[in-house]
C-alpha cells in the first residue's frame, strides 16, 4: 500500500495523540497538521494560573517533536469548508489541502450567555492559552474575582482563582453547583466546604447585565442586586466547533456522527474529541463526551484505523474529577440515572460521600466526595472506575456495600475485577511510552 | 531527598544501589535493558520482570508498605505507600496489592502532559517534574493503584523502584517476589475465598 497523505485538523488532545500514535505504529505516510493554535493542553492551564508551572509546560508537541515526527504544520489557520468528493480541505485565504484521509478534531469553543456587557472589557474566558494569559495578567492579589458558571470547567479553574485573588464569588444560574457532574448531596458537601473557606456562592442567580465601572465591573443580577468586582471569569459552557461543516456531506447530530472505527458518513474522514459523537460505554447511547481521556482514546483509535489496523472503539466512559481547596469530587458513568438502584453512604462530619448506581449486579455509575487526605489514604477512586468499566457482577456484595458503602476494596478484589480488566487494551496491544 | 526525586524520574534506584553496592548490578542489568529497548516500541513486556504476589504467604506484617513508603517518599508511613495490604476476613488474612504495570497503561495514556512513561525497568513511572497534579490518571486507572501524594501534589504509583522493588526485598515470607512472569489477578481467588465468611455475615445482617 502506498503511503497515505494524512491531514489532521486541530492540534488539541485528539489531534496530537493521533499523530503520535501514527508514528508509534510505524506509519510512514505524510502528515499535515492544520490548527488555529499550536499544540498545548487546556487541562494544564489552571496550574499555570496557580503559578506552579510555566507557560511552556502546557506544550504537548514542541516544534522539535513535530519535526521528528515529520509533520508539516499550518498553524494560525482555520478550515472554512470541506470538498469531500475531491478530498480537499479548504482553508481561510483560499488555500486547499488535499488528503487521502482526514481527521476532524476541531474541539470546542467557550460560549458566553447573551447578556449585555458579557463581551466587554474585564470579562474573560478561561479556555484558550490566550485567555489564560489574560486572566494571569489581570488578576491582582487583593482583587475580587467573580466566576460566572459553576460547572466542571469552572471548578477546574477555581483553585487557581482562589490562589491568586483576594475574594472569590461564584455565580451560577442553576439552583446548585456542579449540576452536570455530581448529585444534590455531593454538591451540598462541596458548597459547604467552599463557603467555610471564604468562597461566596450565589446559586439560582441569573446575570442580567455587566457594566464597566472604573477598572472593574458591576454585575447586575436578575433580582436587581449588584455585585462590584475587579475581574469576571466566564465558564458558562462550551460548544463543538462544527459551524464550518454545516450544509456539507458530513452527517452531524450533537457532534459528527461516526461509526465504531470513528469514520464519519464520509468514510475517509474521521472525527475525534469534542466534535465526535460516539457510543457511551455504559448505555450504548450516542453522545458527545467533551473530556480529555475520551479525546485521547479517540485520537489513538483514529490513528490505528488510518494505519490500516481496523480497531473498534469500545465506547466512552464519562468521568470527571475536580479538587477544590483540598476536597475531591469525582463521578463515573451513569451517576445521574433516575432508574438505577442506588446504594449510598454519607458521613457528614467527615465530608465524605459515596453513591453507587446499579443495573442488577452491575455498577453503572458512581460518585465520590471526600477530603483529599482521606481519598488518597483509602484510594478507591480508580476501583470505582474499574467496576463501572468492567461491568463485573457484584452480586451478593451489594448487600455488603449497603452495610459499609465506604469499603469498596474487598468487593473489587473478590469479584475478580482485575482478571476482567487485564486483557483490555485500546488498540489490541501494549501501549508504548509517550516519549521514546 | 533530592537524589531520590531524581532517581524516580530516571528510573535508577539510588538507595538500593547504595545499600547493595556489593552486588555487580551494572553488568547484571545491562542485557535486560538492551532487551527492553529492542522490544520497543509497540511490543508487549512479556519478557519483563514483574511483582508476583502470593497472598497465601502474606502474614500482614506490613513491611512492604513501610519499605515502599520509605523508598518512594522518604517517610515510614504506610498511608504513603503505593503498595497496600488489604485486610480480609476480620483481619485474619492479608493480601498485598499494587500496580500490575498493565499493558494498556491507562494512567500513562490518559496523562495530558506525558508525565507517565515506561522506565527502563518496564514500569509505568511518574516524572515528578512533568506531573501537574491534575488527578486525571487516578480516575483513568481502573485498578485503583494510581495514588496521589497530597503533600507534594503529585501523582504517585509503583515504579518498581527502578528495577529493585523494595517491597519484595522487605517481604520476609516471599509473598512478594520480583521475577519473570506474566500479569495475573494475583489476589482475586484468594480475596473471594477469604471473604466468604464475612460476606455471609454482612448479608444476613442486612436482612
Amino acid at each position: 500500500m502506498a503511503d497515505k497523505r494524512h491531514v489532521i485538523l486541530g492540534a488539541g488532545t485528539a489531534g496530537i495523540n493521533c499523530i503520535r500514535t501514527l508514528r508509534q505504529l510505524g506509519d510512514t505516510g505524510s502528515i499535515t497538521l492544520v490548527a488555529s493554535e499550536p499544540p498545548y493542553s487546556r487541562m494544564v492551564l489552571p496550574y499555570y494560573l496557580e503559578q506552579g508551572i510555566g507557560e511552556s509546560h502546557a506544550t504537548t508537541a514542541s516544534p522539535v517533536q513535530l519535526e521528528r515526527w515529520n509533520v508539516k504544520t499550518l498553524f494560525g489557520r482555520t478550515a472554512v469548508g470541506l470538498d469531500s468528493a475531491g478530498n480537499k480541505l479548504k482553508l481561510d485565504k483560499g488555500e486547499e489541502v488535499p488528503y487521502d484521509d482526514l481527521l476532524i478534531a476541531t474541539g470546542s469553543s467557550a460560549v458566553r450567555p447573551p447578556v449585555p456587557g458579557a463581551d466587554g472589557p474585564g470579562v474573560f474566558n478561561f479556555w484558550t492559552l490566550a485567555d489564560a494569559r489574560g486572566v494571569n495578567r489581570t488578576v491582582a492579589k487583593d482583587a475580587h474575582a467573580v466566576m460566572i458558571g459553576a460547572g466542571f470547567i469552572a471548578f477546574t479553574i477555581l483553585n487557581g482563582i482562589i490562589s491568586r485573588a483576594g475574594k472569590v464569588t461564584v455565580v451560577e444560574v442553576a439552583d446548585r453547583i456542579l449540576p452536570r457532574m455530581i448529585d444534590d448531596t455531593g454538591a451540598g458537601i462541596v458548597s459547604r466546604w467552599l463557603e467555610r473557606r471564604g468562597v461566596t456562592l450565589r446559586t439560582g442567580a441569573k446575570v442580567a447585565s455587566i457594566e464597566r465601572q472604573g477598572t472593574g465591573s458591576a454585575i447586575a443580577l436578575g433580582g436587581g442586586e449588584k455585585i462590584a468586582c475587579d475581574l469576571i471569569v466566564m465558564a458558562t459552557g462550551i460548544k463543538p466547533n462544527l459551524d464550518w461543516l454545516k450544509g456539507g456531506k458530513i452527517e452531524i447530530n450533537r457532534g459528527i456522527v461516526v461509526d465504531d472505527r470513528l469514520r464519519s458518513s464520509v468514510p475517509n474522514v474521521y472525527a475525534a474529541g469534542d466534535v465526535a459523537e460516539t457510543r457511551n460505554l455504559v448505555t450504548g447511547a450516542r453522545e458527545v463526551h467533551a473530556i480529555e481521556p475520551t479525546a485521547m482514546d479517540h485520537g489513538r483509535t483514529v490513528a490505528a484505523n488510518m494505519a490500516g489496523q481496523n480497531v473498534r472503539y469500545p465506547g466512552s466512559l464519562a468521568m470527571n474529577i475536580v479538587a477544590v481547596a483540598g476536597l475531591d469530587a469525582a463521578s463515573f458513568g451513569s451517576w445521574d440515572d433516575p432508574k438505577a438502584e442506588v446504594i449510598e453512604g454519607h458521613d457528614a462530619p467527615r465530608h465524605a460521600y459515596r453513591k453507587y448506581l446499579f443495573d442488577g449486579g452491575r455498577m453503572i455509575g458512581a460518585i465520590l466526595v471526600s477530603p483529599d487526605a482521606e481519598t488518597w489514604a483509602g484510594n478507591d477512586v480508580g476501583m470505582l472506575k474499574g467496576l463501572v468499566q468492567s461491568g463485573v457482577d457484584l452480586g451478593a456484595w451489594k448487600k455488603w456495600l449497603k452495610q459499609d458503602p465506604f469499603d469498596i476494596k474487598k468487593p473489587y478484589l473478590a469479584c475478580r475485577t482485575v482478571a476482567q480488566l487485564l486483557p483490555h487494551t485500546l488498540l489490541g496491544h501494549a501501549s508504548p511510552s509517550p516519549r521514546v | 531527598m533530592v537524589a531520590k526525586r531524581a532517581s524516580r524520574a530516571s528510573g535508577k534506584p539510588a538507595r538500593a544501589a547504595k545499600a547493595k553496592a556489593v552486588r555487580p548490578r551494572k553488568t547484571a542489568r545491562a542485557p535486560r535493558k538492551a532487551a527492553a529497548r529492542a522490544a520497543a516500541p509497540v511490543r508487549g513486556r512479556e519478557a519483563m520482570k514483574a511483582l508476583k504476589i502470593e497472598p497465601e504467604k502474606c502474614t500482614g506484617c506490613m513491611r512492604c508498605e513501610l519499605a515502599c513508603s520509605y523508598m518512594q517518599t522518604d517517610a515510614f508511613q504506610p498511608a504513603k505507600a503505593v503498595i497496600r495490604v488489604a485486610a480480609l476476613e476480620g483481619h485474619t488474612s492479608y493480601a498485598p496489592y499494587t500496580c500490575l504495570q498493565c499493558a494498556e497503561g491507562w494512567c500513562m495514556t490518559a496523562c495530558p502532559v506525558g508525565a507517565i512513561t515506561i522506565s527502563p525497568a518496564g514500569a509505568k513511572a511518574v516524572l515528578d517534574d512533568r506531573c501537574v497534579g491534575c488527578k486525571l490518571c487516578t480516575i483513568a486507572c481502573p485498578y485503583g493503584t494510581m495514588h496521589f501524594d497530597v503533600d507534594r501534589h503529585k501523582a504517585a504509583k509503583c515504579n518498581l523502584c527502578g528495577g529493585d522493588p523494595q517491597c519484595a526485598a522487605a517481604c520476609p515470607t516471599g509473598a512478594i517476589v520480583y521475577v519473570e512472569t506474566d500479569n495475573r489477578d494475583w489476589l482475586g481467588v484468594f480475596a473471594a475465598g477469604r471473604s466468604a465468611f464475612d460476606l455471609a455475615g454482612k448479608a444476613s445482617a442486612a436482612h
